[in-house]
């Protein structure tokens, strides 16, 4: 500590210690210069003699400070001066090179911003995050699902390794929230009375909920989210103890939730109601006590002292208890631990290997950005070889010289972050702009932070050391006697040959993006096109849950028949139905597995189809043709024989030659809450293949039961508009007939499908710009090596144009350089692209991973940039006077 | 760029150090006076650089082994005057044995190659 203090000290006696040196070393050559007079020499004479023999009086001086202690800052502070003074000299040069940097360093702050967002800001309000860990049912592939509502309290009463389990439901739920015109959507959260105990989140405003709150009888009681008191209620400071209506049921508000907290992850809420109130949604009654009914995750604070491995020991145990006392609800249960995050489990590994896509993406930019600066520096360390020679001449060490010009580059990183940076913030609002609306409130919040700040710097200089060392160690390389000679420094074929390949390496990475965005591209220009099996224009989708109004199941019934017909007869709409799922928007349903009518239950001869519930407009409102016997029926009806329609790939799987018409099926019917039952079906029909989760997937088996014999409150209106949009007839008419029956959501069946897009938009259009930065770079880099090159080699020009060359011969052979360098890039980055286009598989819909179109495209397209950038320089120095060209050196 | 005749003999490693300590045991001086008399006192033998003079003085005041004032010379001129410390005085007796023992043993070693080729 001293010694720092002392050199700091001496740091502020610097200037002081420095002028006494020189005078010492002045004093030294005056005396010299006395003495030589003394012994006879001219005044002149003798100055002249001291001087030879003194030698470098800088290289003395500088040896000499070096002893007094940290030459090393003093040098560096020396060189950035200089470094910066002779960027300023060169503005233009400075400015590409930094915009280049900027470039790829804020396309990486702002994937890093949705990292950063996603898994390393904790949530406010939490008390030490770090002690949370999420509980979570194993049950075959599935590695982090619901639990039910008594293994949970199972779990919860026997482990002696959490203060307190809680539990909770992932996903918010629509809630109608009584306003004085009727009934609003809001977002409610169910949850243990133990969650915010064991979150650790006070409340402001009134209480928490409690453990006593979830019993059954208890008085139904809410808590509010800032967001939600301050919005609808005005921020009402007696808000506690006040009523409001929720689906319909009187509910008391006991308290408000701190500022920004709207639960424990990434899905957000409007309030949070206890586990057991009431019955919001269908089957929750058997829900809570079904043990086969999985609705619900945990989340435990560990106790002092324990680890998560002895929690997961003993949860294991417990697990393992609960499946041989419970073997027909729990078999094949297990049980998984992991520690709380911001994003829950069961999407942290695709959000994961989707940041890791994009990050590959932007570290290509970054790449291309730096070898662009590097081969820029490459080609400014040739023209400013004489410099490095008279200074090598003079005394510099070569790793001084080396540091200098790395210092350089790292004068542009830093000048390139604090663009960067700037460029960030703005590609962050353009990301943010790119979310679609989504059907539940996700709070991810990237912006730009200190972390997003640090890392753009950190990123910045490291760019710049990584693009400036090896031009920097070769310019270092120069040989003092070529250097000085007037015709310049011989061009080593060594150094052609590196910055060849920095432009080889461009041109290959610049391909590889832009064969990965031409693949994202396409594919998405397929999720368009695709026939999804069904019709997409002019659709649109209002989701409603009959249970928000207070719907059983027969009124509910009757309500939606009598909407479809009202609504069949507006004048904009062609056809309306009611569905259980929308196709292709997350949403699914599982009504249990088929198997064929006469065969024993045995898991093996079950296919587990994509189900839908659906009035008997469906197949027309979506124009899905049935391909064999008949459509629902207004008589297809509860009460009337069970009937199922059926889509051609269910059929071949189970009746690969005989006609399914007729045919019986067994349908072993698990709705949430509803022990199994085994239903007797007859196929009535078989319905065209369609898509049912994503586009492109693989044929799916489906079956499709009459909406009345399947009843489920939360369902879809979808309308077929005859290209006038029909959303608000349709929210008038709802309205009109029951206005407390809110709507949860409500737009286009593009609208809706867009979510399950994000992912391939946000992949294909991060793509798409870093191919585009990356072609730009490239012509840049190929533009510049080319002029470069041409501009070098003036003189030989000349001597051939001289000698009878035309200018198209020097044109032909200048280009064709350049050709071959970016063709063998070309080349290195289609391979490149093929071996990465693996990774993409997922992504990509209804095309091969190796799609010649797009790596065709993409060669195609680079080769005409590269012939234009290549051209222009060319036709520049072709164009030479061959006089004035043997003239110049 | 370097003048020395060959005659001269190039200073060992480290040997530049206990000379300037032996130089200024005859009291306070100045750099160049210090060149002045190595140089005249090894007849001419040795030849100090002063590429190497200086970072040794700024070395051994760093060591606490001499220290500096600016005073007037003989001339009137402001020059930096060199001063022996205890410490060094210290130093130089031990630099001084180190290297007659070593001296001793080197022409112990040669004595015998020398009277063969004679």
């Amino acid at each position: 500590m001293i010694r720092v203090l002392r050199k700091l000290s001496w740091v502020t006696h610097q200037r002081q210690k420095e002028a006494e040196l020189r005078e010492e070393l002045e004093f030294h050559l005056q005396r010299e210069a006395e003495e030589g007079k003394a012994s006879g020499m001219t005044e002149e004479e003798a100055r002249r003699a001291a001087y030879r023999d003194f030698g470098n009086v800088t290289l003395i001086a500088e040896d000499t400070r070096a002893v007094w202690g940290w030459p090393l800052l003093e040098q560096l502070i020396q060189d950035a001066r200089y470094a910066s003074r002779q960027l300023r000299r060169n503005p233009l040069f400075a400015l590409t090179a930094a915009l280049s940097l900027a470039i790829g360093v804020a396309a990486n702050a702002a994937i890093f911003s949705l990292a950063d967002a996603l898994f390393l800001r904790t949530i406010p309000g939490i008390a030490e995050p770090d002690r949370l860990v999420e509980v979570g049912r194993t049950f075959r592939t599935q590695t982090f699902g619901n639990m039910s509502y008594p293994n949970y309290l199972d779990f919860r009463d026997r482990n002696t390794v959490f203060q307190e389990l809680a539990a909770y439901q992932l996903i918010s739920r629509a809630f109608g929230l009584g306003t004085s015109e009727g009934a609003e959507r809001v977002d409610g959260s169910r949850v243990s009375g133990n969650y915010f105990a064991v979150l650790g989140v006070t409340m402001p405003l009134g209480r928490a909920l409690e453990p006593s709150d979830e019993r059954r009888g208890a008085e139904p009681v809410v808590v509010l989210t800032d967001r939600l008191w301050r919005t609808r209620f005005d921020g009402d400071p007696a808000i506690v103890g006040r009523p409001i209506h929720l689906n319909g049921q009187l509910v008391t508000i006991v308290g408000v939730a701190p500022e920004h907290f709207t639960g424990h992850n990434i899905a957000g809420t409007d309030l949070w109601i206890p586990l057991t109130l009431g019955s919001y949604e269908a089957g929750d009654e058997t829900a809570e006590a079904s043990r086969g009914s999985v609705w619900l995750l945990a989340m435990g604070r560990l106790k002092p002292g324990v680890s998560i491995e002895q929690a997961r020991a003993q949860m294991r145990q417990i697990a393992r208890d609960l499946e041989s006392e419970y073997p027909e609800a729990n078999n094949g249960n297990g049980v998984a631990l992991s520690p709380w995050r911001a994003v829950p489990n069961q999407v942290a590994g695709l959000a994961g290997g989707f940041l890791a896509i994009l990050f590959a993406l932007v570290g290509v930019i970054l790449l291309i950005a730096c070898t662009n600066v590097g081969g820029m520096l490459l080609a400014r360390g040739v023209t400013r070889a004489r410099e490095i020679a008279v200074r090598l001449a003079v005394g510099a060490a070569r790793s001084r010289i080396v540091r200098l010009l790395v210092i350089e580059s790292v004068l542009l990183g830093v000048a390139g972050s604090v663009i960067g940076v700037a460029f960030a913030e703005a590609f962050i609002r353009l990301l943010r702009s790119l979310t679609p609306t989504l059907p539940v409130p996700l709070i991810v919040d990237f912006r730009l932070d200190w972390r997003v700040i640090a890392f753009s710097v950190v990123v910045s200089v490291a760019a710049g050391v990584l693009c400036g060392l090896l031009p920097a160690l070769e310019a270092a390389r120069t040989d003092l006697a070529a250097a000085v000679r007037p015709d310049g420094p011989a061009k080593g074929p060594r150094r052609a040959l590196l910055r060849h390949s920095f432009v080889v390496a461009q041109v290959a990475m610049s391909v590889l993006l832009v064969v990965t965005a031409m693949l994202l591209g396409r594919s998405l220009l397929n999720a368009k096109n695709l026939s999804p099996g069904f019709a997409v224009e002019n659709v649109e989708v209002t989701s409603l849950n009959l249970r928000l109004a207070g719907y059983d199941d027969t009124r509910g019934s009757i309500f939606v028949n009598e909407l479809v017909a009202r609504l069949e007869r507006m004048p904009n709409i062609e056809a309306a139905t009611a569905s259980m799922v929308v196709p292709r928007t997350t949403e699914a349903i599982g009504l249990g597995p088929v198997w064929l009518g006469g065969t024993p239950f045995d898991g093996r001869n079950a296919l587990f189809p994509e189900w839908n519930g659906v009035t008997p407009e469906y197949f027309t409102t979506l124009t899905i043709p049935i391909v064999a016997g008949r459509a629902f029926t207004a008589t297809d009806r509860a009460g009337s024989p069970a009937v199922i329609i059926v889509n051609e790939t269910l059929a071949r799987r189970f009746w690969p030659d005989d006609d399914p018409i007729g045919q019986t099926l067994m349908q072993r019917s698990g709705g949430p809450g509803i022990e199994g039952r085994d239903i007797a079906r007859q196929v009535i029909g078989v319905a065209q293949d369609a898509t049912y989760r994503s586009l492109g997937e693989a044929p799916q088996p489906a079956a499709y039961l009459p909406l009345e014999q399947a009843y489920w409150p939360g369902l879809s209106i979808v309308v077929r508009t005859n290209g006038q949009s029909a959303l608000a007839t349709v929210r008038a008419l709802i309205a009109e007939m029951d206005p407390y029956l809110p709507i949860v959501q409500a737009g286009t069946f593009s609208d809706r499908t867009a979510f399950a897009l994000l992912p391939y938009r946000a992949a294909a259009w991060v793509a798409a710009s870093a191919g585009a930065v990356g072609l730009l770079l490239a012509s840049i880099g190929l533009y510049s090596v080319t002029a470069f090159s041409a501009s070098r080699r003036t003189r030989e020009i000349g001597i051939r144009v001289a000698l009878g060359a035309t200018r198209g011969q020097v044109i032909r052979q200048i280009v064709r350089q350049s050709m071959a360098l970016a063709l063998t890039g070309a080349m290195i980055g289609l391979i490149l692209a093929a071996l990465g286009a693996q990774l993409l598989t997922h992504l990509l819909l209804g095309i091969r991973p190796l799609d010649p179109a797009s790596f065709l495209g993409a060669a195609a397209l680079l080769a005409a940039l590269a012939l234009t950038a290549s051209l222009v320089p060319a036709r520049r120095a072709a164009s030479v006077n061959p006089v004035e060209a043997l003239r110049t050196e | 760029m370097n003048p020395t005749p060959p005659s001269r003999v190039e200073l060992l490693q480290g040997t530049l150090d206990v000379l300037i300590l032996r130089t200024l045991l005859f009291g306070p001086t100045h750099g160049h006076a210090i060149a002045k008399h190595i140089q005249r006192t090894s007849e001419d033998l040795l030849q100090v650089e002063t590429g190497s003079l200086y970072p040794a003085l700024h070395r051994l005041e760093a060591r606490g082994w001499i220290v500096a004032s600016w005073e007037r010379s003989e001339k009137g001129k402001r020059a930096k005057y060199y001063r022996l410390t205890n410490r060094g005085r210290r130093q130089l007796s031990a630099e001084r044995t180190k290297w007659e023992t070593f001296s001793r043993a080197m022409g112990l070693v040669l004595k015998p190659v020398d009277q063969e080729q004679r």
